[in-house]
């Protein structure tokens, strides 16, 4: 992707004193045998459910996983973009046919419907939301297609950072035909949706189940919007809390120029002229800085903002709202 | 644990780029932590193989690993890696003693050398008699000194890799066809298909007991036999059904298709060995290594030597040779060295060793370019399809 690409050379060196723990801790051998012993239970009850899909008009191959006996299949928006029918193979080369539903693309979320009646082997849906970095997890696809010889790659990792939005990346390595595929957590629910790669092997980036279900209604009722824009500070769903940055001064400080109305900003007080400090109690390194920190939150997150007023420093609470939503308000 | 990660922290003692735009301090500190508390755990399991475990140079390179086996002054290694070395193979032990190493054979097919020393002698690596690790297993790759080199799961169960294993019927399908069954399109000339007399158009509906309806579904039917059988084709000609006997044959010579080559160079990520394909028995897993780190034992989570790993062959895989399948090469006589072909012709997903050919040795340079120009090539292709990507989107 795309994303590395863009915001290469950005270094968070923030200086913490909080001591982070990893949330399930490997301290013995036992710890690991235990992720084993549940690593492949969980592939052997999945698995059958992680279809490739193939797209004749398009050319495009790429990786879906069916979440319920119907046969209602979740993928990446740009697996079945530009497609009204997909081929479906299952991992034991059972091939039948899908009708391509809705996609926001913004969250590189789609959906397809098998046409012929179930039942077919299905996952469960988990929560995205309350990954953190350390959790471990299972990616699944067919790499580099669908390939008879083998049943789809089972990689063992964790989430090495959560966001922007509902995105979150893992270590699980990634490659073409992946895209699509389901990400599980270690009791073998859908936790998220293989997405895109960056350039070094723990940059895998995966689309949250939280997104998904947010907008599971429009999506199977055929709705597609959104645009595809892994660059979090260009993706119009990015959460904002409603300012217009002046020039970030030396030590890092960002003047706040304009003020949006009725902007979550302009609600809990924040004037021009106040300058942001800081994010959750996290140092503002200048504009760009402050984008990517709050690209990492999800819109109606309350953030601490830390604001240099005058002499004075102060926090503001502001719910974060997104960015086009905001623009939309703007228009009435 | 993966395994970058640790191992810039562990073996390089290098910092960390940072390689995650949007990793927050304490995520990147969450798992680091936890890196290396995987790695505290790990290091004992794999502490009795790493006994077993050279280092092979070649060059004045270290160029990749060994396992000892046999009365401990014999080494397995990865051949394609050793042999273009000018100079004798020298191997190393963790505890710094060093062996001249000869090149007693070569499991082609495998790629391994079997290499006898002259000096140094290591403890022979027990390897473990249960049958291949199942999918979702964890692995640790030994490494000489006691550090192990990588960790990662099976990816996909133990399979074979050659082409030639793969049974062929000598069809193509028609892809507009509708319907139950599939179509005859055209007919591989000498296969298996046209010499039982099926002919063109005919609706093919099931092989053996297995009914197929997709060309996915026949390639499927056809992965549970093997070159050579003969199995029963039911099918309609005319309105009517009926069935032949149609004995299956390897993969019919036609000319690779050279956008799989293409689709496979294109996601190389990172240095890639040099021969990754073909090998009539190999477990697929994550581990993420470098090609100078394959031809160490691999050990499960009960220190158990389960194989040696044998190829890095992109961004997602590298194999692993099963241990039974190696036990069962020892066996065997190998291949004189000088009759062995070396590894250009094996390169590429559609590469086949070509029969018969004969062995010229590559002078190392020409070598080394070539690594490294299929290096560049992969990475522009990467950067090219990334690039496709965002405009694409």
């Amino acid at each position: 992707m795309k994303m590395t690409g863009i915001l290469q050379g950005i270094g968070f060196s923030m200086l913490l004193t909080l001591s982070a723990a990893a949330r399930e801790p490997v301290a013995s051998l036992k710890d690991l045998a235990a992720l084993e012993t549940r690593t492949g239970a969980l592939v052997k009850r999945v698995m059958p459910a992680t279809v490739a899909i193939l797209s004749g008009s398009t050319g495009a191959s790429g990786s879906g996983v069916v979440v319920n006996e119907d046969g209602l299949i979740l993928t990446a928006a740009h697996v079945t973009d530009r497609a009204e029918e997909v081929d479906i193979v299952f991992p034991d080369g059972k091939q039948t046919k899908a009708k391509v539903l809705g996609s926001n693309y913004s969250k590189d979320a789609g959906m397809a419907q098998i046409v012929d009646p179930g039942p077919w082997p299905y996952v469960e849906l988990g929560e995205s939301g309350k990954l953190k970095a350390g959790d471990w997890v299972v990616a699944l696809g067919h790499s580099e297609g669908y390939d008879p010889a083998r049943t789809p790659p089972v990689r063992f990792g964790r989430v090495v950072s959560e966001g922007p939005g509902n995105f979150l990346t893992t270590d699980c390595t990634l490659i073409g035909g992946d895209s699509g595929g389901p990400l599980f957590d270690l009791d073998g629910r859908l936790v998220a949706i293989n997405s895109s790669i960056g350039e070094t092997l723990d940059n895998n980036n995966h689309a949250g189940i939280d997104g998904f279900k947010e907008d599971w209604q429009r999506m199977e009722a055929g709705e597609s919007w959104g645009e595809l824009q892994l660059n979090p500070l260009a993706n119009p769903e990015r959460p904002v809390i409603g300012i217009v940055m002046g020039r970030e001064l030396r030590d890092g400080g960002v003047p706040v120029d304009q003020v949006t109305p009725n902007s979550p900003a302009a609600k809990a007080g924040i004037r021009r002229g106040d300058i942001i400090r800081s994010v959750d109690g996290v140092r503002v390194r200048g504009g760009r800085n402050l984008g990517m920190l709050l690209a990492k939150y999800s819109a109606g997150d309350v953030v601490e903002i830390g604001i240099e007023r005058g002499r004075e420093t102060t926090t503001f609470s502001i719910e974060l709202m997104r960015m086009d939503q905001l623009a939309e308000e703007l228009k009435r | 644990m993966k395994k970058i990660g640790f191992l810039a922290l562990f073996v390089a003692g290098a910092a960390l780029a940072q390689d995650v735009p949007l990793q927050r301090a304490e995520e990147r500190r969450a798992t680091r932590q936890q890196s290396q508390e995987v790695y505290d755990v790990i290091r004992p399991v794999a502490q009795e193989a790493s006994a077993s475990t050279v280092w092979v140079w070649a060059n004045r390179r270290q160029v990749a690993m060994g396992t000892v086996v046999g009365g401990g002054d014999k080494v397995v290694t990865k051949w394609s890696e050793i042999a273009f070395a000018r100079t004798p193979v020298q191997v190393v032990g963790g505890d710094g003693r060093t062996a001249t190493a000869s090149v007693l054979g070569v499991y082609q097919d495998d790629d391994i050398a079997l290499l006898q020393l002259d000096g140094a002698q290591f403890t022979p690596v027990k390897w473990s008699t249960e049958p291949a690790p199942e999918l979702g297993r964890f692995l640790v790759a030994a490494g000489a000194d006691g550090m192990p080199v990588s960790m990662g799961v099976v990816a996909v169960a133990v399979r074979s890799l050659r082409d030639s294993d793969q049974a062929f019927i000598g069809i193509t399908l028609d892809p507009s066809f509708e319907g139950e069954g599939i179509q005859v399109l055209e007919l591989a000339e000498g296969g298996g298909a046209a010499k039982a007399g099926l002919r063109k158009g005919d609706v093919v509906l099931g092989i053996e007991d297995q009914e197929v309806s997709s060309p996915f579904e026949l390639r499927n039917a056809l992965l549970d036999h093997a070159p050579g059988d003969e199995i029963t084709v039911r099918f309609l000609r005319d309105g009517k059904e009926s069935t032949l006997k149609v004995e299956l044959t390897g993969r019919p010579e036609f000319p690779g298709v050279p956008e799989g080559r293409l689709r496979t160079m294109r996601r190389m990520g990172g240095p890639i060995s040099l021969v990754g394909r073909g090998f009539p028995l190999a477990i697929q897993t994550d581990m993420q290594l470098k090609p100078r780190q394959c031809g160490g034992p691999v050990v499960d989570l009960n220190g158990e030597v389960v194989g040696m790993t044998i190829a890095r062959t992109d961004r997602t895989r590298s194999f692993i040779l099963p241990a039974s399948r190696i036990v069962e090469l020892l066996e065997k006589d190998p291949l004189d060295p000088e009759l062995a072909q070396l590894p250009q012709q094996r390169m590429g997903p559609q590469a086949r060793v070509q029969q018969g050919g004969q062995a010229v040795p590559m002078n190392p340079r020409a070598a080394g370019r070539l690594r490294r120009h299929l290096e560049e090539m992969g990475r522009f292709l990467e950067r090219f399809d990334r690039e496709m990507e965002r405009v694409g989107e």
